[in-house]
């Protein structure tokens, strides 16, 4: 306590170095293994890493002496001589533990294959860890690496934790000093990132994505330190309000006693925690439910009108209106009747849609959606087979090249448009599961056939994929199948017979309105008009159970870091007890002693759940801007969905605070019951 | 003196101790007229804090009636009783009891600021010089000595201008001299404001300063002594 004389020079570059190192040999240990794979034939890289990194260690190992001797040679009772020496001594550790690890994995490469430098022994130390080698008897190599380097992980949370806490050896002013540069050059680096900096990086671009995440972490940072910059003068303004706020205040800027102190930062980082937890998984959740909205929305109509069991005649009548309608941005006709669907390899069942080419993208995404083909060659399946039409019409090729038949006859009865063969459009799994590609042929057998003298025969009919179209549903994808309108209304023998009109509208929240609005003015009592969210009322409402579901286990949560709130104000009354007796005996009220220990809960509670607002606010955004891949083989997305909905960020917050204020009653409770004789008497 | 200030009137105090019942006060009859100067002596264990508690509203007297100007105060509200407290009489105890999150201007203050009136900062500012602590007006209790710290607290119990400031013993903790001060002090401000003052003390130099004696034994008053003061 004595000496206050500031930890030397060494010791701060010995503390920079540590956390250099443990943080180099986290980034190694996280780099993936391809880029090694791509750097293997660079033997120059890595006999640099190698000089590098031995040099970092032999300086880390001097360093660490250095201070061991210096800490140890410091008087007893200096301020920090345990923690210098404890620094040191880790410091030495960790660099042998460092380069024991190492020294593990080229040992064990020379041992495999006779040679300790050069790429093809980095590919082996990272086989080793991964592969056993049953002809080289090293089994037992692999663990020792591992038990080496879970070793290596503790010292160097160790030292960095050390490193931490020696920082607070050095003076008050310096540290201050120090901040006052910190954040003064974090305002530079915030203005200048925030003119120059994207922050939605465009699909690809690694150097964008890493310029947004640089300036959404500065940002970050920059917001934090102006917090923290601005707790003071926030309660020194709450202060003034009034005697309550004012007492509150006080009790919590005051030095606490040690165990007070971490009982209050923790519970204000539980709140924190579970309220991040809470919103960012609501905020997937709720990603999750905007792209599959977005989904739903693009492949179907918002409003469908159509008659139970039955189809349309008469219906054009029924079209025209309903685009007259305010609201509707466009409507179309469809025949819908399911299919087998059977090309050269397999087969499948599939809803064929009959459509209108022409006004179909009025209301769906379906011309959007086409990855191959186009939605035109429906109405033009002459075009089909043109070779010069795209590139991407890998198929026309494919089916010129099928057979010497095709070849040769093509190019006489499919040229002249009458002759073609009509256009099919299938979604991308049908087509991988069928194996098409544009141009192939399929057939399609429709339910609805001929009479013949042994009962029905199905009729059948040759289509050309015209096109392969990916909604990112899977069901869509897998299930569905457009045609001409025309060219349907003939297979299904349905002359002039539609099974329904899709419509779309302006605002689809508004669309049950619209819909409920329709279906009089249409003047038809055979119709049926739904919305979709009528139509797809067991989807929505499963995912709003589900949504709700969450909320409840991870509010749990948060009640569990009221416990925390609990637990603190019930030490603080505790601590504040005799006070609590002098301000009544001042004449303080019951109710105003409650309203004091209630806001001091509230503070921290509002202190934690802003901070855990915050922090999920950078975790969805970033989640959101920057994308989280994920592989669509299995979830059939590919970015992580997220959507930020101010309500829920709201209604998180309002339950936090309730929770926290529930937490704060009994303990405030218990203190407007001190009797101030009591808490007076003993001294 | 025909209407007293104070009128405490057959008082007895029990308490309850391990199933027992334990009798601290013993039918107390006592008058104090305003701008009185009472001291309370006896033995360790008479009663005198206890008796200074009841009479501060602090606890509830088992039996018989505290009268404030007529009025019986054992039957307000616990809201009641704490503005009657904060308005009519002011706390000097043996520790000081200032609370440590505060300035000594704050503190001074805080009867003021419990009524939510601010206004009070010049009659605080004006109570500190007149206890000889215009300079420590931004001092936290923590550094302050202790006599300067009982010369706050007997500022803070003045300002509201009580009817009545009751004291526990507010030399027990502090040195000769600085005693010798505090207590000028409290003569001082009682002739000066009129305050009525109930000291409790076991100062016999103390004690014979003030005009009136109560004396204590075992719960009951054993004398009642009026002199005329000492210069």
């Amino acid at each position: 306590m004595s000496d206050t004389r500031p930890p030397g020079i060494w010791t701060g570059v010995l503390c920079g170095l540590g956390v250099l190192q443990t943080a180099a040999v986290l980034v190694f240990a996280g780099t993936s293994t391809q880029w090694f794979q791509a750097q293997l034939a660079d033997d120059l890289l890595w006999v640099r890493l190698a000089i590098g990194w031995a040099t970092v260690q032999l300086t880390l190992l001097l360093l660490s002496i250095a201070v061991t001797q210096r800490a140890a040679n410091s008087p007893r009772g200096t301020r920090g001589r345990a923690r210098t020496l404890g620094l040191g001594i880790t410091a030495l550790l960790h660099a042998l533990i460092t380069s024991t690890t190492l020294g593990i994995l080229l040992w064990g490469a020379y041992a495999s294959v006779g040679h300790v430098l050069g790429g093809s022994v980095a590919s082996l130390l990272f086989g080793l860890t991964h592969l056993a080698y049953p002809d080289l008897d090293l089994d037992w190599l692999p663990t020792l690496y591992q038990a080496a380097k879970s070793l290596q992980g503790i010292s160097g949370a160790v030292l960095v934790g050390l490193s931490a806490s020696c920082w607070f050896l050095i003076p008050v002013e310096r540290r201050q000093r120090f901040w006052w540069v910190f954040d003064g050059a974090l305002l530079l680096a915030f203005v200048a990132m925030s003119f120059s900096f994207p922050i939605t990086p465009a699909d690809g671009d690694d150097a964008g994505l890493a310029r947004a995440v640089a300036r959404v972490s500065v940002t970050t940072l920059f917001v934090v330190r102006l917090a923290l910059r601005l707790v003071r003068p926030m309660l020194s303004a709450f202060e003034r309000i009034g005697f309550q706020s004012m007492v509150a205040a006080r009790h919590l800027r005051a030095k606490k006693t040690g165990f007070l102190a971490a009982s209050g930062t923790l519970s204000i980082l539980a709140v924190a925690v579970s309220t991040c937890m809470l919103i960012s998984t609501l905020s997937v959740m709720g990603g999750f439910r905007a792209d599959l909205k977005k989904k739903i929305l693009g492949n179907h109509a918002h409003i469908v009108v159509d008659r139970v069991h039955e189809e349309l005649t008469d219906w054009q009548p029924v079209l025209q209106q309903a685009r007259e309608t305010e609201g509707v941005v466009g409507a179309t006709p469809f025949l819908q009747v399911e299919v087998m669907v059977s090309s050269l390899s397999n087969r499948a069942g599939a809803i064929l849609r009959g459509i209108d080419p022409e006004t179909v993208s009025e209301v769906t995404d379906l011309a959007r959606n086409m990855t191959h083909g186009k939605l035109e060659y429906l109405q033009h399946p002459e075009q089909i087979l043109s070779p010069l039409d795209s590139a991407t019409n890998k198929g026309a090729i494919d089916a010129m090249i099928e057979g010497a038949e095709r070849v040769a006859a093509r190019g006489l009865p499919e040229e002249r448009p009458e002759d073609a063969m009509p256009g099919l459009i299938v979604g991308q799994e049908l087509a991988r599961a069928l194996r098409l590609v544009v141009g192939d042929r399929v057939t399609v057998v429709s339910p609805r056939g001929d009479l013949g003298p042994t009962g029905p025969i199905p009729n059948t009919r040759s289509f050309r994929i015209a096109g392969i179209f990916y909604s990112g549903m899977y069901e869509y994808d897998m299930k569905h199948a457009y045609i001409d309108l025309g060219v349907a209304q003939r297979f299904f023998r349905s002359p002039d017979r539609i099974s329904g009109i899709e419509i779309k509208v302006h605002d689809v929240e508004r669309a049950p309105a619209l819909a409920a609005d329709l279906g009089p003015a249409l003047g038809r009592d055979d119709l049926r008009v739904r919305d979709w969210k009528m139509m797809n009322q067991q989807l929505f409402g499963a995912l709003a159970l589900e949504k709700l579901a969450m909320f409840i286990t991870l509010g749990i949560a948060i009640l569990i870091a009221g416990f925390s709130v609990f637990g603190t104000l019930t030490l603080l009354v505790q601590e504040k007890q005799r006070e609590v007796g002098v301000l009544k005996t001042m004449g303080t009220s019951p109710q105003s002693v409650i309203r004091i220990f209630v806001i001091e809960g509230l503070l921290i509670g509002a202190a934690g759940g802003l901070l855990g607002l915050g922090l999920g606010f950078v975790l969805t955004f970033a989640a959101e801007h920057f994308g989280i891949r994920m592989n669509p083989e299995v979830y059939y997305i590919d970015k992580l969905p997220v959507h930020l909905d101010p309500t829920e960020f709201a209604l998180v917050g309002a339950a936090t605070v309730v929770v926290c204020l529930a937490a704060t009653l009994f303990p405030a409770y218990q203190a407007s019951r001190v009797r101030p004789v009591d808490a007076l008497r003993y001294d | 003196m025909s209407d007293p200030l104070v009128s405490v009137q057959n008082v007895s105090k029990a308490f309850e101790h391990e199933g027992r019942s334990l009798v601290v006060l013993q039918g107390i009859d006592l008058d104090i007229g305003s701008g009185e100067m009472v001291t309370i002596v006896g033995p360790s264990g008479a009663g005198k804090s206890t008796l200074l508690h009841l009479v501060g509203t602090l606890d509830l007297p088992t039996e018989g009636r505290i009268l404030y100007d007529g009025e019986d105060v054992t039957r307000l509200g616990s809201s009641d009783l704490a503005e009657f407290r904060n308005r009519s009489i002011g706390f000097v105890f043996q520790f000081h009891h200032l609370l440590p999150e505060f300035t000594a201007l704050e503190n001074v203050l805080m009867p003021g600021l419990i009524q939510g009136r601010r206004r009070l900062e010049d009659r605080a500012r004006q109570l500190l010089d007149e206890v000889g602590l215009s300079s420590r007006l931004t001092h936290r209790p923590g550094e302050l000595s202790g006599g300067e710290q009982q010369r706050v607290a007997l500022a803070r119990a003045l300002l509201m201008e009580p009817k009545l400031v009751l004291a526990d013993e507010p030399t027990g903790n502090l040195d000769s001299q600085t005693s010798e001060s505090v207590q000028s002090l409290f003569f001082d401000l009682n002739r000066r404001h009129g305050t009525t003052f109930l000291i409790v003390t076991h100062s016999r130099d103390f004690a014979a300063m003030m005009p009136r004696r109560v004396s204590m034994k075992d719960g009951r008053i054993v004398a009642d002594e009026r002199r005329p003061p000492t210069p």
